[in-house]
């Protein structure tokens, strides 16, 4: 349970996370207005949010790269958000990417997509996406993913690096 | 207090008819929820944003269609960037214009390509006038600027007059016309009220 604290938390303590311990996402979107957007709301969601433009930079952070060695690291992804239609790298090779690495792919991976086509919604979510959402983003979608997160236990780490 | 009450009405009725033409969605009310103490300009910096990186879309479409041999996957990828962040903003109208564009570039339909980048041009130059004029009479100097900077939902504005009921009452019924509207914003005000003192997130 969290533990009472002095400073204003913006959420309630049954939610279950301590002010430090706030979730971490990583939210991936290649449109700065929805990058903007998508941190505003996960940080109103009492969330850590680091943003990423693209697949490549996501990756880099997570210690993923081609030629990154995967290191013992403080760093914390709870869950990672993408957007579906980025040039370069779509959310899905993200998501494949991800699933495939022994250190990262117990992390909940959401997709966002604008455009609504069951057939691809349906074979990503059984591809291990944890939730495939339409843009834009409402709170209740949010709300929906902090119950996600909550189910998890624990964190996977990764290699520490800075920069988005 | 009249001349607060004036701007406040300014700042509601004005909002109300970008809402009505169709020229913002609820996805702008979206954005101005998301608002807060810890960051009070949310709102102008994401429409600043969308202003730049649209301006920079519109040059690149308006280049990309004038080349010899027309790129259209390119032109496409711009306007789906265009149509993402009009609809993230809720530019209702620019957001169409974009699904269009799109289906002209399916069809390699050159004509259409350039009919709807004027169209798009148009859209884009209509809501980036009003939302600056929005943001003006937000910005306006007043006795409770900093309440004012904020009210930019009919229901925060009648938030405020509640805090004086007695000057909300007024200012509705004065307004014959709203009379009809009143017990309905109130309804939304006192419930954005409610919901705020519970301490319940507003998501």
């Amino acid at each position: 349970m969290a533990s009472s604290s002095s400073l204003s938390s913006s959420f309630s303590p049954s939610m279950g996370f301590d002010f430090d311990e706030k979730p971490h996402v990583l939210a991936v979107d290649d449109n700065s207005i929805d990058r903007k957007v998508m941190e505003k709301l996960l940080i109103n969601s009492a969330c850590k949010v680091t943003t990423a433009e693209n697949g490549k930079m996501a990756l880099k952070y997570l210690g993923l790269a081609d030629g990154q060695h995967p290191n013992h690291s403080d760093l914390r992804v709870n869950m990672i958000i993408t957007y579906y239609c980025i040039p370069g790298m779509t959310g899905y090779e993200l998501l494949k990417r991800i699933k495939k690495s022994p250190t990262m792919k117990e992390i909940a991976v959401v997709i966002v997509s604008s455009e609504n086509i069951p057939m691809r919604i349906k074979q990503r979510l059984e591809e291990g996406a944890q939730e495939f959402l339409l843009k834009p983003l409402q709170p209740s979608d949010v709300t929906k993913l902090r119950c996600h997160i909550k189910k998890l236990k624990n964190p996977s780490e990764g290699r520490l690096c800075r920069g988005k | 207090m009249d001349s607060v009450i004036q701007l406040q009405r300014q700042l509601v009725d004005y909002t109300a008819q970008l809402f009505n033409e169709g020229i913002l969605d609820d996805q702008f009310n979206q954005l101005q929820q998301l608002q807060d103490e810890s960051n009070p300009d949310f709102v102008v910096e994401v429409v600043t944003l969308f202003f730049e990186d649209s301006e920079r879309l519109l040059n690149e479409l308006a280049k990309a269609l004038e080349q010899q041999s027309v790129d259209y996957r390119k032109i496409d990828a711009h306007v789906h960037q265009l149509k993402g962040s009009s609809s993230s903003i809720g530019a209702q109208r620019v957001q169409k214009v974009c699904i269009a564009f799109r289906n002209c570039c399916e069809d390699r339909n050159i004509e259409g390509c350039q009919k709807c980048l004027q169209q798009v041009k148009h859209e884009y130059s209509l809501v980036k006038t009003k939302l600056e004029t929005l943001f003006k009479v937000r910005g306006k100097k007043g006795k409770n600027k900093s309440n004012l900077f904020r009210m930019n939902t009919v229901a925060q504005a009648t938030d405020f007059c509640l805090y004086d009921r007695s000057l909300s009452r007024r200012f509705w019924q004065q307004e014959g016309q709203f009379l009809g509207q009143y017990n309905k914003v109130k309804t939304i005000a006192e419930d954005h009220s409610q919901r705020k003192q519970n301490g319940i997130l507003d998501m």
